[in-house]
């Protein structure tokens, strides 16, 4: 053996390590990304880190949670909805609303949340499901505009002002904790519990179905599949996850207002970590929300004051480059250019 | 029409499974079928042939559900399955092949196969908690091997030959067991070498007791595989009986290759 | 009601003038989405570069807003052109996904550079020669609307006679028909989508510089509005082309100003969020007509 053939070095060095990684048991690799992070909050209340990492640390968790819920509609099933804000709003009010008018717990709030986005979800599909491709985008993106322009005027949630939390005490059953960073554990708790959902959804005849219907509907259902049965049913579990989603966020930050929730932009936050990820995989919403919620985070925080909109400016050109340059995402691109085993090149 | 009575010798001893009836679709103006009437029983292999644009594949998408009827009356078993959805079609016992093989190039060989399960009883938590029952595998399996795909099983389908992809739409489409299965040109676009597998597979499977109706270009393979056969022309039917003695009908010639 | 009703004709003369504004910025987009298949989610964002810049100019420099015109046609078809050779070509035979999260990305860019560069105050216009109102059949007519109105159905006629008349009108049309066939036939059909897109977002140009001296310019909620009347638009007449496109944008102007005078100016941008999604969902002639042959 020459030397050259034992040097492994520059990209080969990545294949190596990218190879060992995809080659460990999947209960391996979650514990690679959920381990560690328990300790974060830890790393605050030691004063190892900010109270800013943890906060980013804290969102980017909730958002691996509604990546992978938009992943099952847009990235399994192949349905570009711009509307999940709605069920995000719709979780995140529900939960509000119970608490602060009714004094209901969101450990009621939150699942009621959820399965009432489900509902959201499957009225909007409901409608929108005969549409294909562009048309479906902007009619599902039309219905969150018009949501949002409702929701700004509706006097009983707040209108445009929105839902205070003021005078709802802390505590287990209010949901509301204190110190702060013990929602870290809420939102770990919830990304773990969908990543494994989707595990299994990634592996189970759904999962495959999903992915059939969104390479070729005509012959998805030259097999039997009831195709607007099974796309109704991404829809109800994609929406379901959104809507948790949103109840947990609204519990974190103890305010609700339709710019918050409803915004375009929050529309396209949602998608946009499954897309940056990978679209159709496990581990897509997680890599897309560790890469984009720091960036978010950080470059708000340097751009605050006068320059505000920087940020987006500069997100947008990240997008830009990710659609041109890895149209099918982080994770399916390195699965792409070192997944395969030609590794060391050798002319044997 | 001709007088379709006269060639019939064979004798046709079955229940009919899949009927036909005086079947009409148009087109805006345009009529592509015009009262085409065909008939497959249990345990037959069934030709369809007729020059292009007679409407044969217009035919199967009537049959299949892919367009709504204009006239006329689709049987299967005694149901009247007229214009129903196609996945409802294939859940009632009837599959079919494309002209151009079509997989889902990005699933496995495998996931293909397992795609076309049955679907009537499954309930939505079930295709999420639970993979597919070990029989389905096996059956999938078997089916891959019986056509020769057992060694690709776990590569993506989109990296197969066109032959080998209408090998995969053939097993796929009886993976479900249905009564009777829609061929359309299971021999177009595939190299030579494969025809004759293709051929031999369905034999094999008719033996097993499969239905099939076919359409195909090929008549060679067709007089080799049908023991009936249905010639259509602008739409309607022209000739029909045992494939040689349609085969030498002055009509269907003139059809075929013009005065 | 009674009261509301008598303000119908006001109603309708506002909703003629404002659909065939919304007309010609509705047939920029359905040229871009016909043409290149490529639906354009930053189109509001391009009619406000138009905007700012003729605000701007105007109120700093005292010239009318009517000179803006021709500065910013030339301006924004070059804009265009780039924005296909620079970002949606690269995107074009990529991923549906890839293609209405490039045009996002453009209205990313768009939108919050110039929130960045302007500020996010409202602006209007400080003078404009044809400022205030006259009265036409009874009704008071806003002046600038007016003129809007005009140079909107110039800019509409323009666009008509270029693409039938023109030759590169006819490549236009023969690539949109058929792209491969009008490669054969020699067109350079990369070429064609790029000027397409400038031809597009040149016609906006025109109408965000005449709406200008009337509507409220903000970085963030003015694109917003603009973008989905164009989207109505073009849903309810469908593909047909520049007219059906300006014949949406009419429906919208009455249905919009209508539904105010008689139900209530709280929910403006409802109504013309519920005439897109029902637009989008029936309309046969329209979308789901084009969408089926298209498959």
């Amino acid at each position: 053996m020459s030397v050259a053939d034992r040097y492994v070095g520059g990209v080969d060095r990545f294949r190596v390590y990218y190879q060992h990684l995809a080659s460990l048991p999947p209960a391996v690799q979650f514990g690679l990304v959920f381990g560690p992070a328990m300790l974060f909050p830890v790393l605050y209340t030691t004063g190892l880190t900010s109270w800013q990492f943890l906060n980013t640390m804290t969102l980017t968790f909730l958002f691996i949670g509604l990546g992978h819920g938009w992943n099952v509609i847009g990235g399994y099933a192949g349905q570009i909805s711009l509307g999940h804000a709605v069920m995000f709003a719709v979780g995140a009010y529900t939960t509000a609303v119970l608490l602060v008018y009714y004094g209901i717990t969101p450990w009621i709030g939150i699942p009621l949340g959820g399965v009432l986005a489900s509902a959201a979800g499957l009225i909007l599909g409901g409608v929108t499901f005969r549409l294909r491709y562009h048309y479906f985008a902007l009619a599902t993106l039309a219905a969150a505009l018009a949501v949002e322009s409702l929701f700004n005027r509706w006097d009983f949630i707040g209108a445009s002002v929105g839902l205070q939390y003021t005078g709802v005490e802390s505590g287990l059953s209010s949901f509301v904790f204190e110190p702060r960073w013990i929602h870290f554990y809420a939102m770990w708790v919830f990304a773990l519990l969908v990543t494994l959902l989707i595990y299994r959804l990634h592996h189970s005849r759904l999962g495959i179905y999903l992915k059939a219907i969104n390479m070729d509907q005509e012959l998805a259902a030259n097999a039997g599949l009831n195709v607007f049965r099974y796309k109704m049913y991404a829809m109800g579990l994609s929406s379901f996850i959104v809507g948790v989603g949103g109840g947990l966020y609204v519990q974190y930050v103890n305010f609700v207002s339709p710019v918050e929730t409803l915004d375009l932009v929050r529309n396209v936050e949602i998608l946009l970590i499954p897309i940056i990820g990978g679209l159709g995989t496990v581990f897509g919403p997680i890599v897309g929300a560790f890469i984009y919620m720091p960036t978010r985070e950080y470059t708000r925080g340097m751009f605050a004051g006068t320059l505000v909109g920087v940020d987006w400016v500069i997100f947008g050109l990240v997008l830009l480059l990710v659609v041109i340059y890895a149209p099918h995402g982080l994770v399916n691109r390195l699965r792409d250019t070192f997944g395969n085993p030609k590794g060391g090149e050798t002319d044997e | 029409m001709s007088d379709g009575q006269t060639t019939d010798t064979v004798r046709r001893t079955t229940d009919p499974v899949l009927t036909v009836d005086n079947v009409t679709k148009s087109f805006g103006g345009v009529t592509a079928l015009d009262g085409a009437t065909l008939e497959v029983r249990d345990g037959e292999i069934v030709g369809v042939v007729g020059p292009n644009g007679a409407g044969k594949s217009t035919l199967f998408n009537c049959i299949m559900g892919v367009y709504e009827l204009t006239d006329g009356r689709v049987e299967l078993d005694g149901t009247d399955i007229s214009s129903q959805r196609t996945d409802v079609i294939v859940n009632s016992g009837m599959s079919r092949t494309f002209q151009l093989a079509r997989v889902f190039p990005d699933l496995t060989v495998r996931e293909n196969m397992l795609i076309n399960q049955e679907h009537r009883n499954e309930r939505l938590v079930e295709t999420l908690l639970s993979p597919s029952d070990q029989e389905v595998y096996d059956r999938a399996d078997e089916l891959l091997e019986f056509v020769g795909l057992e060694k690709l099983a776990s590569s993506p389908a989109g990296e197969l030959s066109t032959g080998q992809k209408k090998l995969l739409n053939i097993a796929g489409t009886l993976l479900s067991d249905p009564e009777i299965v829609l061929l359309d040109e299971p021999a177009a676009g595939v190299n030579p070498g494969l025809v004759d597998d293709i051929a031999q597979s369905i034999l094999d499977l008719n033996d097993r007791g499969a239905t099939f109706c076919i359409i195909e270009h090929d008549m060679d393979m067709i007089r080799s595989l049908s023991e009936y056969l249905y010639v259509l022309h602008n739409g309607t039917n022209l000739e029909q009986g045992e494939p040689e003695t349609v085969l030498q009908k002055e009509a269907v010639l003139e059809a075929y290759f013009g005065q | 009601m009674l009261s509301s009703l008598s303000l119908l004709p006001q109603a309708v003369v506002t909703g003629i003038l404002m659909g065939l504004i919304y007309g010609l910025v509705a047939a920029g987009l359905a040229i871009i989405w016909g043409v290149v298949d490529i639906v354009n989610f930053a189109h509001g964002e391009y009619m406000l570069i138009a905007m700012f810049t003729t605000v701007l100019v105007s109120n700093t420099f005292g010239v009318d807003p009517l000179l803006m015109l021709p500065v910013n046609v030339v301006l924004l078809f070059v804009i265009g052109y780039l924005s296909y050779t620079v970002v949606i070509s690269r995107v074009i035979n990529g991923p549906i996904f890839a293609q209405v999260l490039a045009t996002f990305a453009l209205l990313l860019i768009l939108r919050y550079g110039m929130l960045a560069a302007f500020g996010s105050q409202t602006r209007t216009l400080d003078s404009f020669v044809f400022d205030g109102r006259v009265e036409l059949l009874g009704v008071a007519v806003s002046l600038p609307q007016l003129v809007a109105a005009v140079f909107c159905v110039a800019g509409v006629g323009v666009l008509y006679y270029v693409l039938k008349h023109t030759k590169t009108g006819r490549a236009i049309r023969a690539t949109a028909q058929d792209r491969e066939a009008a490669r054969v036939l020699g067109i350079n059909d990369d070429r064609i989508f790029a000027l397409t897109w400038g031809i597009g977002i040149a016609a906006v140009a025109v109408a965000g510089t005449l709406a200008a001296t009337f509507y409220p310019t903000q970085a963030e909620t003015t694109p917003e509005i603009w973008t989905i009347i164009a989207f109505a638009a073009v849903a309810l007449g469908g593909l047909g082309g520049v007219l059906a496109a300006v014949a949406g944008g009419l429906i919208i102007g009455l249905v919009e100003n209508m539904s105010v005078t008689l139900i209530s100016s709280q929910y403006r941008s409802f109504y013309i969020f519920a005439v897109l999604l029902i637009g989008l969902i029936y309309s046969r002639e329209g979308i789901l007509n084009w969408v089926s042959t298209h498959e």
